[in-house]
């Protein structure tokens, strides 16, 4: 469950299900609708992936995820997108980011 | 279904033939067959309907899990396989508890406890697996449906399932007895109602948002 509450806790991630919800796409087609670098993507999958909230599928050399979420998960999603938790932070970064 | 799963069911629906049969012996050996109220004069033929529905619950579900148009995936029919597991145990427990009646045992349970015992086992076991349903990985293969129409229908029949098996507790709790009777039978359908919302799932092609 740490694990589920970790990956939950971050905006981006939560975009990410948001746009899964959808249909499943690929790792690039999730990127592009993001302003991080593909490392910084790649690592918001490999916590969604340990927590079990996007089931992952190789098609050559392009990823496919698809939302995998319970019902208990999909309410955690929605309290902590209600709650905004990580919102605050993630803006911090990036005013510190700005400065630099 | 795997032969593991198979023979336990097979097992339990021996099993509540075995004891329907018993039972109809013992009320012909007693001399109470078809005598008292309607309602004992029809218990005996009830008992019977229980190995019915299971032997062809048993002989319909391989064939349905081991369809290939489309193919289920393994969680999606280890899902199956577990809610069929569950539900025959509910089966057998109910004729038996229906046969301990039947034959005059001492009372254990008052009919109000067992119930709202029935139903907060229904209720937790339905929250249970539509917290799971919404889980399973869409079919695969041939005529399969639409992975994104897969994947939000399941998790509204997921949500459906979870907060009417929740709110079937909640009825155990607070509501009369007749009144909790009721609204068991008012989740039959329901559940039908998210049982054809999935299958229509099940034959979409394409896609699209909500």
């Amino acid at each position: 469950m740490n694990r589920v509450f970790k990956a939950l806790s971050d905006p981006t991630r939560r975009q990410v299900l948001q746009l899964l919800r959808e249909r499943p796409m690929t790792a690039g087609e999730l990127a592009a609708h993001f302003p991080c670098s593909k490392a910084t993507m790649s690592a918001h999958f490999a916590v969604l992936r340990e927590a079990d909230l996007v089931a992952a599928e190789k098609h050559g050399k392009s990823i496919t995820y698809q939302l995998r979420l319970s019902v208990l998960e999909d309410a955690l999603l929605a309290f902590t997108e209600s709650l905004g938790i990580g919102v605050a932070a993630r803006a911090e970064r990036a005013g510190e980011e700005g400065a630099r | 279904m795997n032969r593991g799963v198979k023979l336990f069911l097979a097992l339990l629906s021996a099993e509540t033939t075995a004891a329907a049969a018993a039972a109809l012996v013992w009320a012909w050996r007693a001399g109470v067959l078809g005598q008292g109220d309607t309602r004992e004069r029809l218990l005996p033929l009830f008992l019977v309907v229980f190995p019915v529905l299971m032997w062809g619950i048993l002989a319909w579900a391989p064939r349905r899990l081991a369809s290939t148009q489309p193919r289920l995936s393994d969680d999606h029919r280890r899902h199956l396989q577990g809610a069929l597991s569950f539900w025959f145990l509910v089966l057998a427990a109910a004729q038996g508890w229906l046969i301990y009646q039947y034959i005059g045992g001492p009372p254990v349970l008052d009919r109000e406890n067992f119930a709202r015992l029935a139903a907060i086992l229904m209720g937790v076991a339905m929250a249970v697996r539509g917290n799971f349903f919404a889980k399973v990985s869409p079919p695969t293969g041939e005529a399969a449906p639409d992975p994104g129409v897969w994947t939000r229908a399941s998790l509204r029949t997921g949500w459906g399932m979870a907060l009417l098996g929740g709110g079937l507790v909640a009825c155990a709790v607070i509501l009369p007895v007749r009144w909790l009777v009721v609204a068991m039978l008012a989740t039959a359908p329901v559940l039908i109602w998210l049982s054809l919302s999935q299958q229509r799932a099940m034959r979409s092609r394409t896609g699209g948002s909500r």
